[in-house]
């Protein structure tokens, strides 16, 4: 088994004019649960689009399955073990429920008919509407029970949450944890909700402006980093040049807050060679961690 | 299953098309008996000017059953969200091209159901209006092979509009450069024998007796020309 179900290496992807992703580096491990995090316009949608050769890079290189998406014979037998939530939740409106499952179901050898059983039960679809008279919760529940049914290997899932009301996420959230476990499934999810991202996931990616800034293990990332606030006796002159592992900086008055990421040993160093300084540590949220990369981009 | 999702995609459209050909095949069999024909003018002549203006009734199939095989339609409603379901459809395991080639297949295949039940009401038709002709089914199908060819280069040329153009823009860019072309082929006038619209007019085989093999031809090869470059599109394009 690969050790890396997605690799991108240096992706760059432009619309006209627009960079939507300057050289992405990422690499989701196999049978994890990865959150895929960013502001509207990231590059998050880009990239999952690149993954399933929607769209084709400009320059770099990305692999499902150690088979280059660019790949086209490869790449068609990959996303056999591939579930895909879009997102814009958008099906075929001219068919029902039940047609959408036929039209699906034969593409699928592993087509899990239990599950199919199991999510029509649970979202309670009625399989003789049609997609065009179903709400955006109810749309955003067929498309996860048609990429949770496949089978696949790999999920991902473009903001899979969206439309469905707070129990319905939470079950959803719950039954990804579970069909992780149970079948080994790498799941790679895009969210902008970071509390969901922050209860399911075991490794995060946060993406600014086309680049991963933050990637890495959950509990690693909480572990390393740290709000470090320091009080000073009288509010700085000059800005500090802090040493090598401090994120951001926010200054109020007397009050500086830092975000860091190593090194805490030789900032706390720097911190207490201010005048009258004393300081606080402490630990810190994937919230605090998103907020002050991308504001600090 | 791709037949099943193409027919359920295509099929108001097949029936706006299917429809009008119908009721002129009706309205022309109405017809019978109570106009009487203008004798002074040679009946090859009136055929062959029914035959000129029918011309334009046979871009139709062509230009409004193409599509660009990924991206969904449907006729006269807002494609929008019929277009966001391209990513679900790309997320199949399925080839681009095998997608283009089944929405081509399925559309060639309604393209000639609408030649076919049209041809048959003009087998009917014709002879009844135009009984001193005395056309041999022969000289039916031989049209009917040109018509196939000529609707094939159309459907090609409005496949390759729909891999960059949306649903509308599609159908009538194709309409207005066959258009354009009928008109550079009045001013130019290649050879009659090698006249595409001569075909399918004075020089079609009802007239004949013959099949115009080089028009024919000619409208395969552009068939085949357009068809590639249509499918080179959508195999490289972001969606």
């Amino acid at each position: 088994m690969e050790p890396w179900v997605i690799e991108t290496h240096e992706i760059e992807k432009s619309f006209g004019s627009q960079a939507a992703l300057k050289g992405l580096d990422l690499q989701v491990p196999t049978g994890s649960i990865f959150g895929f995090l960013g502001r509207n316009g990231a590059g998050k949608t880009t990239t999952i689009e690149v993954l399933l050769n929607i769209v084709k890079p400009d320059r770099g290189t990305a692999s499902v399955f150690g088979v280059p998406v660019t790949d086209t014979r490869q790449s068609v037998v990959v996303r056999e073990r591939i579930g895909f939530v879009s997102e814009d939740k958008e099906l075929y409106p001219y068919m029902t429920v039940s047609q959408v499952l036929r039209f699906t179901r034969p593409f699928f050898p592993k087509w899990r008919a239990d599950l199919e059983k199991r999510y029509l039960d649970m979202f309670r679809l009625p399989l003789n509407k049609k997609v065009s008279d179903l709400s955006k919760g109810m749309r955003s529940q067929l498309m996860l029970l048609l990429a949770i049914a496949r089978g696949a290997d790999l999920l991902i899932l473009d903001e899979p949450t969206d439309g469905l009301d707070p129990a319905a996420v939470e079950d959803v959230l719950r039954e990804l944890v579970s069909i992780a476990a149970a079948n080994e499934t790498t799941i790679f999810f895009s969210s902008h909700q970071l509390a969901e991202v922050e209860q399911i996931a075991e490794h995060v990616c946060i993406l600014d402006r086309g680049r991963a800034v933050v990637v890495g293990a959950l509990d690693d990332l909480k572990a390393r980093y740290q709000r470090i606030q320091v009080v000073v006796e009288r509010e700085l002159e000059s800005p500090v040049r802090w040493v090598d592992g401090v994120e951001h900086v926010r200054q109020e008055g007397r009050t500086i807050s830092l975000l860091v990421s190593r090194n805490v040993e030789a900032i706390l160093h720097q911190v207490r060679s201010l005048p009258g300084a004393s300081s606080e540590q402490f630990s810190v949220g994937l919230k605090d961690i998103f907020m002050e990369t991308v504001r600090n981009n | 299953m791709l037949w099943m999702k193409n027919w359920l995609e295509t099929r108001f459209r097949f029936f706006m098309v299917f429809t009008p050909f119908l009721l002129l095949i009706g309205m022309g069999f109405l017809q019978v008996g109570h106009v009487r024909p203008n004798t002074l003018i040679p009946a090859e002549q009136r055929l062959s000017g029914i035959l000129a203006i029918f011309t334009l009734f046979w871009l139709v199939p062509g230009a409004m059953l193409a599509s660009a095989g990924i991206k969904t339609q449907a006729p006269l409603q807002a494609t929008k969200g019929l277009h966001g379901s391209v990513h679900f459809t790309l997320s199949l395991p399925v080839s681009r091209i095998r997608l283009l080639c089944s929405r081509a297949g399925l559309g060639v295949l309604e393209m000639a159901i609408v030649i076919l039940v049209a041809l048959i009401g003009f087998g009917f038709l014709i002879p009844l209006q135009f009984p001193e002709l005395r056309l041999p089914p022969t000289d039916f199908v031989l049209y009917g092979v040109t018509v196939f060819a000529f609707d094939l280069a159309v459907y090609s040329l409005s496949t390759l509009l729909a891999t960059f153009m949306d649903d509308l823009w599609q159908m009538w860019g194709a309409m207005l450069a066959v258009g354009a072309v009928r008109g550079l082929t009045a001013l130019v006038k290649p050879p009659q024998s090698m006249d595409v619209f001569q075909a399918l007019g004075a020089n079609s085989s009802l007239l004949t007796h013959s099949l115009p093999v080089w028009p024919v031809v000619l409208s395969l090869a552009v068939a085949a020309c357009l068809y590639s470059a249509a499918a080179r599109n959508v195999r490289e394009r972001d969606y």
